[in-house]
């Protein structure tokens, strides 16, 4: 990598730990993870299960603070960040992928990936627009007007990528994408997050998987493995 | 996009959306449905209530017997004549006699000897009158209520229950004899008097009785017989007593005797007489019906127990009312009586000219006659039972009703104050019933369907929390998630609303079916006949039921309530529900199941 080519720093974790309290027992689901992410980047967190990915993700997603430790996103620190700011940022700039897609099953394709534009108080036409354009990038314009239950998992996920994308997020947090998906679907999904990373989009990925053909779909890799990287 | 999220939740989740709009619903009918069945009844209670001044009647001044316990002390000082009749006091001994007179003699022409009314096998028709406790007044205290202050005016009526008894005279009668029997009476008489004693010595001595010897010889007489005397000739042809030898003796003793001591001799005879009776007098084909009547002012259209407001078809009174009446519609319709009708009264024919629907609860008759015809019918000429008053200003009314009480000691003065302080009766029951014990059921059943709404919300949302979390996850505020929420739980209260209150109007009609008919009750005033009642074994008490339809109303008011609460249950629902799912973590995103 050329020093022109060294990118702006997306995330700064020090001696992150999250404990949860959980029936009178403490459970360190991330014990000390120090990590750089920078923009442009697809990263692999891989690791077997309960090994604390998805708990380092809803922090990087700013859904959960550390209980020890600082984050900084974007240049900016989130100790002390308010719900209310840290809910702009999940709007504005992080998109989010899950393992069960998480569609809203009573609205269609079209509409699942409007709601994500709620919060910019977008106007109707606008929001539809985007929406349509959105579904058509991920290949499911003929698809539109489908309700979730009448879509396969693969296309289900890619509305959900659609909808991670309605606010042209600065990155992706996506949990397991592929947890629920054939290997066709699943590499159909993956395939399309590497092509938000590298094409006009630039948007970062940060995958949570604990497979590992997924993998080599990343820029990098980190093994996650009881609530420590390795 | 939120109102669209909203509709798509609630149609396409439609079966939870009906259970939670249902919930609501049966709360809001139900409570419909008890408000308007108290609206019911108190619409019937107005109705049964309008007071007094609507038929122009401000005071009603009777008398009953067991009205008055005491003479007001300012009587002494009244000299108008009106007073010394109008007095009464708690007992009929206490009447003055001519009230006494007339209330024994009104209450006994119901006692006719039914052996008196023909040969058996005639059919016979009676009307009694009697005033019962509404005990008669002559009517001058019209006038001296006239002469109160501030009285507009002062109508008489004269109410009364009648008895009809028809049937033909019973066949089955005992004759039996009485009399003819002796008696003998043995008493022991007082002792003579020396001029008796006299005068019998002498008697003897000229019967031929020797004194001396005659006693001496007394003892003798078994062994003497035949042998005296003094033996008149041919001795005593009746007496036949079984002393042989003092035959002759005896006849001068009982000839000689004071008359009063004879006397105790005589056989007493009771006079023979034939009585003829009539065994279990109301036999099986004599029928009596008890209905009650008025006479009023017929010149007084307007104001009195009856007015022409109160037809409801025919006319009033013409200028010759003698054999004209005027009959309660509900007593007409229940008797097959018809306008135009003729009716036989006590053997007099009237006609019916006029079909009334009287307001004044407690005090109505089914037949109203021109005053001076029942007067005569009941043989109570002059005489009246009620006064109705109309004051000039409804603030006069107890300054009048006092002034009367003065006037005329005895009197009993209703106002309609103490009137509507005197129904009662099951009306006032489920009145009273729908009021605590359906404001108690209405709370608790509202409380209840929303306690079920917001159940139902709160588990609703607890199979929502990763959509929710999603929301949260993508970016959507607390108070974003809390409107959307509240959304939702809104178009569940307007459709509860739209089935509660359609529930309500249902609700209803079932309470009001179930309902048993209610009566209402007004006592103090009525037309009461408790001695004449007493004498036909029947129980009359001094009150007066009205049977009240009840026609439960459900109004604009009702129906905006039933919306209001539905709409406040959603709103309850919707915001501890929408508070609970705006406080859900974000990272219910990730959660793996629900
Ligand atoms: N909300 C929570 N409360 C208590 N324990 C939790 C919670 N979330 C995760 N954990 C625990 O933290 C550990 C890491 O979980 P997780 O981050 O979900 O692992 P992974 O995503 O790698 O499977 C596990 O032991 C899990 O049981
Ligand atoms: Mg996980």
């Amino acid at each position: 990598m050329s020093l022109t080519e060294s990118s702006n720093t997306l995330y700064e974790l020090k001696n992150v730990e999250r404990k949860y309290n959980f029936k009178s027992n403490e459970v360190l689901a991330i014990k000390d993870v120090s990590l750089e992410i920078s923009e442009g980047e697809l990263l692999i967190l891989e690791g077997p299960s309960g090994s604390g990915k998805s708990t380092l993700l809803q922090m990087l997603g700013v859904l959960d603070l550390p209980t020890k430790g600082s984050i900084s996103f974007l240049g900016e620190s989130l100790d002390k960040a308010s719900d209310k700011v840290r809910t702009k940022l999940r709007s504005l700039k992080i998109g989010f992928i899950f393992q069960q897609f998480n569609l809203i099953p009573t609205l269609s394709a079209l509409d699942n990936v409007e709601l994500a534009m709620v919060p910019t108080k977008a106007k109707k036409s606008a929001r539809e627009a985007r929406a349509k354009e959105l579904l058509e990038r991920v290949g499911l314009s003929h698809r539109l007007n489908h309700m979730p239950s009448k879509l396969s998992g693969g296309e289900q996920q890619r509305v959900a990528i659609a909808r991670a994308l309605a606010n042209t997020p600065q990155v992706l947090i996506a949990d397991e994408p592929t947890g629920n998906l054939d290997s066709e679907s699943s590499r159909q999904v993956m395939d399309l997050l590497r092509g938000l990373m590298t094409q006009s989009e630039r948007v970062t990925v940060i995958v949570a998987t604990h497979d590992k053909d997924i993998a080599k779909y990343g820029t990098r890799t980190l093994k996650v493995k009881d609530g420590l990287l390795v | 996009m939120r109102f669209h999220y909203a509709f798509k939740e609630l149609t396409k989740r439609l079966s939870r959306t009906l259970v939670s709009a249902i919930g609501l619903a049966v709360g809001v009918g139900l409570v419909m449905g008890i408000v308007g069945v108290s609206n019911g009844l108190n619409n019937a209670e107005g109705k049964d209530l309008s007071p007094l001044s609507s038929v122009g009647t401000d005071i009603i001044v009777t008398r009953t017997v067991d009205a008055v316990t005491s003479i007001s002390p300012s009587s002494s000082t009244t000299t108008s004549a009106p007073s010394q009749f109008f007095r009464a006091r708690g007992q009929l001994s206490q009447l003055n006699s001519t009230d006494q007179q007339a209330l024994l003699q009104s209450n006994s022409s119901v006692l006719t000897d039914l052996s008196k009314l023909g040969p058996a096998g005639t059919n016979f028709t009676y009307d009694f009158f009697a005033p019962g406790t509404l005990i008669t007044f002559p009517s001058q205290a019209t006038s001296v209520v006239q002469g109160i202050k501030d009285v507009t005016s002062a109508v008489p009526a004269l109410s009364m229950q009648a008895i009809h008894e028809s049937g033909t005279v019973p066949k089955v009668v005992d004759t039996f004899q009485t009399g003819s029997q002796s008696l003998n009476v043995t008493t022991a008489p007082p002792p003579m008097t020396q001029a008796q004693r006299i005068a019998m010595r002498a008697c003897l001595q000229n019967e031929g009785v020797g004194f001396r010897s005659g006693f001496q010889s007394q003892g003798n007489s078994g062994s003497n017989s035949g042998t005296s005397p003094t033996s008149p000739g041919g001795g005593t042809p009746t007496d036949t007593g079984p002393r042989s030898g003092g035959s002759g003796l005896s006849q001068a003793f009982l000839n000689c005797m004071p008359a009063s001591y004879q006397q105790y001799e005589t056989q007493v005879v009771i006079p023979s007489q034939t009585i003829t009776r009539v065994l279990n007098p109301p036999s099986t084909n004599t029928s009596t019906n008890t209905y009650t009547v008025a006479g009023i002012d017929v010149s007084s259209p307007s104001s009195g127990i009856i007015t022409t407001s109160q037809l409801t078809s025919g006319h009033w009174f013409d200028s010759n009312p003698k054999n004209e009446i005027l009959v309660d519609s509900a007593y007409a319709s229940s008797n097959h009586i018809s306008l135009n009708q003729s009716l036989t009264i006590d053997k007099e024919t009237f006609k019916v000219i006029g079909l009334v629907n009287p307001t004044l609860t407690g005090n109505t008759a089914d037949i109203y006659f021109d005053l001076s015809t029942i007067q005569s019918l009941a043989s109570n000429s002059g005489r009246i039972n009620e006064i109705l008053v109309k004051v000039a200003n409804a603030n006069e009314v107890n300054q009048v009703a006092s002034a009367i009480k003065q006037q005329l000691p005895g009197a009993q003065v209703l106002t309609s104050a103490s009137l509507a302080d005197q129904v009662s009766g099951s009306l006032q029951n489920a009145k009273v019933l729908a009021t605590n014990l359906g404001t108690v059921v209405a709370i608790i059943v509202l409380l209840a369907a929303f306690l079920i709404a917001l159940l139902l919300t709160l588990s609703n949302i607890t199979k929502r929390y990763r959509e929710i979390g999603t929301l949260r996850a993508i970016g959507w505020r607390r108070k974003t998630i809390l409107s959307q929420i509240l959304l939702e739980t809104i178009g569940i209260g307007v459709i509860g609303a739209a089935l509660g209150v359609l529930l309500g109007f249902v609700a209803t009609d079932i309470i009001s079916a179930l309902l048993p008919p209610l009566t209402s009750t007004t006592s103090g005033l009525a037309v009461g006949a408790s001695s004449a009642g007493t004498m036909f074994h029947q129980t009359t008490s001094a009150t007066s039921s009205t049977s009240v339809k009840l026609s439960p109303s459900i109004g604009v008011s009702t129906v905006i309530f039933g919306i209001a609460a539905a709409i406040v249950g959603s709103l309850i629902a919707g915001i501890f529900g929408g508070i609970r799912a705006a406080r859900l973590q974000p990272a219910q995103a990730f959660r793996d199941i629900g």
